[in-house]
């Protein structure tokens, strides 16, 4: 096997991923606190040191973590500052004892995925797992060492913490001794590598094991096999942790002329940082302040004294950290629950309509069939006995709020026909529009940014020419892709600042209702310049949110805009040529 | 009544299951130079500590296999290490692959690590060095022994080195409250297979391989695979780990006496050979 080239796995000689020798210098410097000659001031080292994001020596970058929770499965995202964000997955199933000679023990098998697209360098290749009978095929197609020291680092750092330190038994699986055993699946990936991923990944699977809810099992006595029971029939139930340990990682950066051997060490390391170290060192303990592992790889010496200074700080962040997974694990619960219950409710027809957490069925949508709660309320509760029909009633429930979901134009994605009407509508602006939300809309309106101009001229052609049925038919379809286009003009804004990221599972919708009012006022003052088609247009947006029957009609005008849109580059070079033209 | 407990017997006789103290290492036998083929091997070594058994041959400095591997200011170390099918002692005779094994991967890369730690690879660059490790017998502690394999046969092939690299294993035993002697933190050093394996089992067990730089006094390497220590306070499993350590550093310190001795005296037989000299071997 060749070696990378250098003390830790994560720095290699490709170009990519190595840094300029004055931006090394500058790290090296930050990071051991030897300050250039412009200050005095370089004795005490980790008191003084201030590193290239403004973190001292012993600060970590702010956490953020999120959950989610279905059926049988569990999820985590944890994000350190803005780079480093990690996703971890903990599902189960039910197996055959894997091992003859112990038929009580369950399988956990971890998997950590380091994808492509964290970081520049890292290639496709399987994940590496834990999962017996599955050897790590992945590792041999790696072209790129670091990549798979890496990934086999941050799985030997779980499995040691998680399984070796007691976290998890592997007799808690059992469902029927020698007959069935839970397999656990914890498959941790990588979304961004901005430095720290052994951190990142032990934090995210451990918050995604506390957050699982393991299915109820019935167990057929007379040989059927065992069902798994839905979460919505019966409650599931956690698994039976241990105690929740927690990994530090610090970075250590040794004298380089190895005249002296003290050394600073950098708690949560950014990637440039890591990829300056000399050596690493990762320490895990849980909120007891046991220590549960440690992991000191070497490729820098360390007096045993100094391991120690770091363990002891090591262990108060650790601490800290698990008070932070505390809490937020607390609030996903109560939230996890609460939509638990709200979905229960909705299948057996409890409570009036208004306590069920249907959506609201906006104006903009044309055909709602919707089931009506009264009257269904009286058959469900006769079927409320059958756990068949509370299935199927739950199915129903939730089809039906997806089947809102997908008429309502307004809301989910929106197809491309709309940006071509919106960019048309550029000029005139109006009252808020209903409410738009996903990305999709940001790149499209990002891209339609551009040809912006040419169409906001073609629409001022229509205009100054006063034919009236163009104008007529331009505003009819303005109308509604105004309120289209508010939302993309919002969404330009939006995509201009840097995006925040919110992997939560509450709508983004919301967060951009509330960017609607800030960003109104901006689009106005963007188009200053076709103020009179805005009077023009004013007119007509109390009308905007009429019955469905004028949707149906803008639809169809929209159709026709559909086949225009096929032809969308003839019709940009139309335009230019008009332009030309004047 | 339940058998006697390993902790028992220590408590006992404070003798260890191979009737060692407890901060006593294993017999180790070094040998330098056993593989003669010269155009194969630049230098070679054969450590046992105990019964773990390892061989290890390094070759170098080298021309890189890939130019995009070289560095222009280093060499390269690459390290190769290989579990022999053979080799384990107990119950585990999965023929494992070095390539797809990750246990096997992981300890190739802390043996680079430490290894880099000592040698002066500034003084070769644009080269690599190649180290390889067969592990013949294994009897707990294969990590120590190889890297005290791969130290020895870097400095028999002539490699310049700030100091030399020993490893040796520390474990911390805490007696069961039930015992009457009351004997708390029994720390071993140098573990054998079968104190390894039952630590797996005891929960309240602490296991640290270890490298260091004896001669600096500094630590290259410590990996704790500790089981929890339930009941533990946090200072004294750091404490008993620290004394890990030091148990550690005073076993490489005895490993680096034997190594110093078997250098010199292959040195002198070298000195000797070229010389014809027999009275030069006194100097030393």
């Amino acid at each position: 096997m060749s070696a990378s080239t250098t003390y830790t796995p994560l720095r290699d000689d490709t170009a990519h991923r190595s840094l300029s020798t004055n931006e090394q210098q500058f790290i090296r410097s930050c990071a051991t606190g030897i300050i250039t000659k412009t200050s005095s001031k370089q004795i005490d080292r980790n008191g003084n040191i201030l590193r290239t994001d403004g973190r001292s020596a012993g600060e970590s970058r702010p956490i953020r973590l999120s959950f989610s929770r279905t059926h049988n499965m569990s999820e985590c995202t944890v994000q350190f500052g803005a780079n480093t964000r990690v996703s971890s997955v903990v599902t189960c199933q039910l197996i055959p004892p894997p091992n003859s000679d112990r038929p009580n023990d369950g399988s956990i098998a971890f998997s950590v995925d380091l994808s492509p697209m964290s970081a520049m360098g890292f290639e496709y290749v399987q994940p590496s797992t834990t999962l017996t009978g599955q050897s790590s095929q992945g590792m041999g197609q790696a072209q790129d060492d670091g990549q798979k020291l890496l990934s086999n680092r941050i799985l030997r750092i779980m499995e040691r913490t998680l399984l070796n330190g007691g976290a998890i038994d592997a007799e808690a699986l059992c469902v029927q001794s020698g007959k069935w055993v839970w397999r656990l699946m914890v498959d941790v990936t990588v979304l961004d590598h901005g430095g720290n991923l052994v951190d990142a990944c032990v934090l995210s699977a451990v918050a995604a094991l506390r957050h699982f809810r393991k299915p109820e099992v019935d167990v057929d006595e007379h040989g059927g096999g065992p069902t798994v029971l839905h979460s919505d029939e019966r409650e599931p139930t956690p698994l039976p942790l241990h105690h929740t340990p927690l990994t530090v990682t610090f970075a250590l950066y040794s004298d380089p002329t190895g005249a002296s051997t003290t050394v600073s060490a950098l708690i949560d390391p950014s990637h440039r940082e890591e990829l300056v170290m000399d050596g690493t060192t990762t320490f895990s303990f849980n909120k007891y302040g046991e220590m549960c592992s440690l992991d000191f790889p070497g490729g820098c010496e360390l007096k045993p004294r100094q391991l120690v200074t770091c363990a002891t700080l090591g262990k108060r962040k650790c601490i800290e950290l698990c008070d932070i997974l505390e809490t937020s694990l607390v609030d996903s619960d109560q939230k996890a629950v609460r939509e638990r219950l709200d979905r229960l409710k909705l299948a057996s027809g409890f409570g009036s309509s208004k306590d069920l957490a249907l959506p609201d069925i906006s104006e903009n949508v044309p055909f709602v069939e919707r089931t009506d709660p009264e009257r269904d309320g009286e058959m469900m509760e006769v079927e409320q006995e059958g756990l068949k029909d509370q299935a199927a009633a739950i199915a129903a429930a939730e089809e039906e709020s997806y089947r809102i979901n997908a008429l309502d134009y307004a809301q989910g994605h929106v197809a491309a026909k709309v940006k071509e009407d919106a960019i048309k509508r550029a000029k005139k602006t109006s009252g808020k529009g209903p409410i738009f939300g996903g990305s999709l809309m940001a790149a499209m309106l990002k891209s339609a940014g551009e040809s912006r101009e040419v169409d906001n001229d073609f629409e001022s052609e229509l205009e100054l020419k006063g034919s009236s049925k163009k104008s007529n038919k331009a505003n009819a379809s303005s109308r509604r892709t105004e309120e289209a286009d508010d939302e993309f003009a919002k969404f330009a804004e939006e995509a201009a600042k840097p995006a925040t990221a919110t992997k939560s599972t509450t709508t983004t919708t919301l967060s951009s209702s509330m960017d609607i009012d800030s960003d109104e006022e901006e689009t106005t003052t963007l188009q200053s310049e076709f103020i009179e088609l805005k009077d023009e247009s004013k007119g007509e947006v109390p009308e905007k949110h009429k019955t469905s029957k004028s949707k149906t009609r803008i639809i169809k005008e929209d159709d026709t805009e559909d086949i225009d849109d096929l032809a969308m580059a003839v019709k940009s070079k139309k335009k230019k040529s008009k332009k030309g033209k004047k | 009544m339940s058998s006697l407990r390993r902790t028992d017997l220590l408590v006992l006789s404070n003798l260890r299951n191979d009737g060692r103290k407890p901060n006593e290492i294993r017999r180790m036998k070094i040998q330098l130079s056993p593989l003669t083929n010269s155009t194969c091997t630049n230098g070679s070594a054969f450590v046992q500590m105990g019964l773990t058994t390892v061989l290890c041959a390094v070759v170098g400095p080298l021309v890189c296999a890939r130019r995009s591997d070289e560095k222009s200011d280093k060499a390269i170390l690459e390290v190769n290490l290989r579990i022999a099918p053979f080799a384990p002692s107990s119950g585990d005779r999965r023929t494992t692959n070095p390539t797809t094994d990750r246990r096997i991967i992981e300890h190739a890369s802390l043996i680079k690590n430490s290894l880099e730690a000592s040698l002066m690879l500034q003084l070769y660059p644009k080269t690599r060095i190649v180290v390889d490790i067969t592990v013949l017998a294994d009897d707990g502690g294969r990590l120590c022994a190889a890297i005290n394999a791969a130290t020895c046969a870097l400095v028999d092939a002539g490699m310049p080195m700030k100091d030399l690299v020993c490893a040796c294993s520390a474990g911390l035993v805490t007696g069961s409250g039930s015992s009457a002697d009351g004997l708390e933190d029994a720390t071993l050093v140098d573990l054998n297979q079968k104190e390894v394996s039952s630590y797996s089992n005891e929960s309240s067990a602490v296991y640290l391989p270890c490298a260091t730089m004896p001669q600096r006094g500094t630590v290259v390497l410590a990996q704790c695979e500790s089981r929890l220590s339930s009941v533990d306070v946090f200072e004294r499993v750091l404490n008993a780990a620290m004394e890990g350590c030091q148990m550690v550093m005073e076993g490489c310190q005895m490993v680096s006496q034997i190594m110093e001795a078997s250098i010199r005296e292959r040195t002198g037989k070298l000195i000797a050979a070229k010389m014809g000299n027999a009275s030069v071997k006194e100097n030393f």
